[in-house]
């Protein structure tokens, strides 16, 4: 089940949070095209935020062409954006994206049993990365 | 059709939804111990109970039956008594259920966590209930078809010749049966529609962070189940209600007795329902797995604390039988008087305690010891427990007065005589059971079974008074509701010659019966838990 966490005590706006990972999850195909997302409502109450946080997550996601509201289905995923030398279209399934897939919770393992800063292994992410 | 909607109707149930609201949230806020897996379980449970206990439709039973009487009755026949009679107990379970879904709390921490699903009611629905519940939901609207087609008649008023040569008995009327039909059919599309959106809030409202998302899943589901278990109940108490209305005969028919099938269809399905269980959450039912195994098949406790928790297991039969033997004699009882039903409840009584006293007999015959020393417990009995018993001794005695007072002034053969012989005679019971525990032989218990002795004891003394508790809850509760009409002449001036039933009475009455049956079912866990073993483990007892 793909789901996502917010940490309200970031600096990061929790509606940037919420788009980054909604990003992330469909470029490395946890989130298929044509796969539904919930309700801006649902979504919200469930993070017990407020509704207007999670629409401009929403907004922006659509804005970059990641999702799209459609008015009897709800809010459906397009697609990966175009990615110069990144995942491309490859899903889950394919065995780099699986391999990095694994990494990355083997990472978010390793952080949490150090006890680590989210944002400081993201920030070491990040840089290795460039 | 004239129709006439007190202004202030909506203000009570206002106040009892807020009531409601405060007391679950209270339930699963647990300020003492936080929200936890526990308190959610304990949470859906009283959703469950609440739900079910509004869901009476105890006051609607004859509903579109004109009494044979010159004043109005106290049947609903009119369109406002219709209205109020059927659609508050649909109301208010379904209100009840939704409250449930609302009152859960929001997320408190700082990190918060959301699956990126859309949840639907397929997804979380108990299908094998899901289809029972439809059938019974299409039987109650074929009964309510059926009766749509019946021609209402006039109620035929009792006649006396002046010279008292002559005298008929009255026979209620009934009222078109398409206009209770459509009442009826109101009340079950309510009931329909209200569940699906019930249903719909279930599997839309926001997961619990306590909960990981095995137990958010199943809490969907076991709030589905006890949802569709009591309108279950409601659709079928509609249909008996439509079976009552068919089964009346006509003026002019020749009849010794008449049978509501329909009834007896609501009797099983309200039986069926009681035992499809909910449920557990699954980090709850672990915890309950990791407990040891029953004490009564527990090899390494000793055979007398064995044999007191396979009693306790017994007693469950011995109530069995006679209550749902009792359950086949309604009409009888009904038709016996006020003390029909105060009969039923003091022979179950009884008999629990003669059972617990042959308990006691059995344990000292096989275990005892006249050379062991006797350890009587200091405490046998919790204040909590014992508190409850006389508070439940007081309320009969109040209820016994103001009813034979009440019967006094309408000149009623009075009931009371029959009850408190009867409750004389479970009390009679209760001292025999008590003399047994006082004379039982001790049981040697050596090294790490001290105290075993006292411990049984305590147990013993713990269902004693928790039989006569209950029975005098429950007797309580079936007087205030057999005998409500005797009340009402204390409080206001009589307004007809004909004895008026009191639906406060009736309501409190079927609460306090209820508490009675709550009581009676309390298990005794926590001293099976405490008895002195050699093994040294803590045991887990299953019997009541």
């Amino acid at each position: 089940m793909t789901g996502i966490s917010l940490e309200l005590r970031s600096a990061v706006p929790p509606y940037e949070q919420i788009r980054s990972q909604i990003s992330s999850l469909i470029a490395v195909g946890s989130l298929a095209p044509g796969s539904k997302l919930p309700t801006v409502r649902s979504l919200a109450a469930d993070l017990g935020i407020a509704a207007g946080t999670v629409a401009r997550a929403y907004k922006e996601l659509e804005a970059a062409g990641l999702i799209e509201s459609r008015r009897r289905n709800g809010t459906v995923v397009l697609g990966p954006a175009p990615a110069a030398g990144g995942f491309g279209s490859r899903g889950p399934g394919d065995t780099p994206m699986a391999e990095v897939l694994a990494a990355v919770d083997r990472l978010a393992a390793a952080t949490r049993k150090a006890g680590l800063d989210a944002e400081a292994v993201i920030g070491l992410l990040r840089g290795r990365l460039k | 059709m004239e129709f006439y909607l007190p202004p202030a109707v909506f203000l009570g149930p206002a106040a009892g939804a807020a009531v409601v609201y405060l007391f679950l949230r209270f339930v699963v806020w647990a300020p003492q111990t936080g929200s936890s897996a526990a308190t959610v379980s304990k949470h859906a449970f009283w959703v469950g109970i609440i739900g079910w206990m509004a869901s009476s439709l105890q006051g609607s039973m004859n509903a579109g039956i004109i009494q044979a009487s010159s004043v109005p009755g106290n049947y609903p026949d009119r369109p406002e008594d219709l209205v109020t009679a059927l659609g508050w107990p649909v109301a208010a379970t379904l209100a009840v259920h939704a409250i449930g879904q609302l009152s859960y709390p929001a997320p408190k921490q700082s990190r918060r966590h959301a699956e990126l699903s859309i949840r639907r009611i397929r997804d979380f629905l108990p299908r094998g209930l899901a289809w029972t519940t439809a059938v019974i939901f299409a039987g109650a609207a074929a009964a309510i078809i059926w009766i749509s087609a019946l021609p209402g008649f006039d109620p035929a008023q009792p006649v006396t010749a002046p010279d008292g040569s002559y005298s008929r008995t009255g026979q209620d009327g009934r009222i078109p049966g398409a206009e209770l039909a459509a009442w009826l059919g109101g009340g079950l599309i309510l009931l329909a529609a209200g569940t699906l959106l019930v249903l719909w809030l279930i599997a839309r409202r926001r997961r619990l962070e306590t909960l990981d998302a095995g137990d958010n899943r199943a809490l969907r589901t076991l709030a589905m189940n006890r949802l569709l278990r009591t309108v279950a109940t409601i659709a079928s108490g509609l249909a008996a209600i439509a079976g009552n209305f068919a089964a009346r005969p006509a003026p002019g028919e020749q009849y010794n007795s008449w049978f509501n099938a329909l009834g007896l269809f609501n009797l099983i399905v309200l039986l069926a329902m009681w035992w499809w269980r909910p449920g557990e959450l699954p980090s709850v039912a672990a915890i309950d797995k990791q407990r040891e195994a029953p004490l009564s098949r527990d090899t390494h406790a000793h055979p007398s604390a064995r044999l007191s928790a396979s009693i306790g297991a017994w007693l469950g039969v011995v109530a069995a039988l006679p209550l749902f033997g009792g359950l086949f004699l309604i009409p009888a009882m009904a038709a016996a008087g006020s003390w029909g039903f105060a009969v039923w409840a003091a022979v179950i009584a009884a008999l629990l305690l003669l059972a617990i006293a042959a308990g006691e007999l059995l344990t000292g015959a096989n275990y005892g010891s006249r050379d062991a020393s006797v350890d009587w417990p200091q405490q046998p009995v919790s204040r909590g427990l014992l508190g409850t018993a006389i508070i439940g001794a007081l309320l009969l005695c109040v209820v016994l007065v103001l009813t034979a007072v009440g019967q006094g002034m309408l000149y009623e053969v009075p009931a009371w005589p029959a009850v408190v012989g009867l409750t004389a005679g479970v009390f009679s019971a209760g001292a025999l059971a008590w003399w047994a525990v006082r004379r039982r032989p001790a049981i040697p218990a050596p090294g790490k079974t001290a105290g075993l002795d006292g411990a049984l004891r305590a147990i013993t003394a713990y269902r004693i008074v928790r039989t006569l508790a209950a029975y005098c809850f429950v007797q309580t509760g079936l007087l205030l509701m057999t005998l409500s009409h005797a009340l009402l002449p204390l409080f206001e001036e009589p307004r007809s010659f004909v004895p008026q039933d009191s639906p406060f009475s009736i309501a409190a009455g079927a609460v306090v019966a209820t508490l009675g049956l709550a009581i009676a079912v309390t298990p005794v866990r926590s001293l099976l838990r405490a008895l002195p073993r050699a093994a040294g483990q803590h045991l887990e007892g299953a019997a009541p």
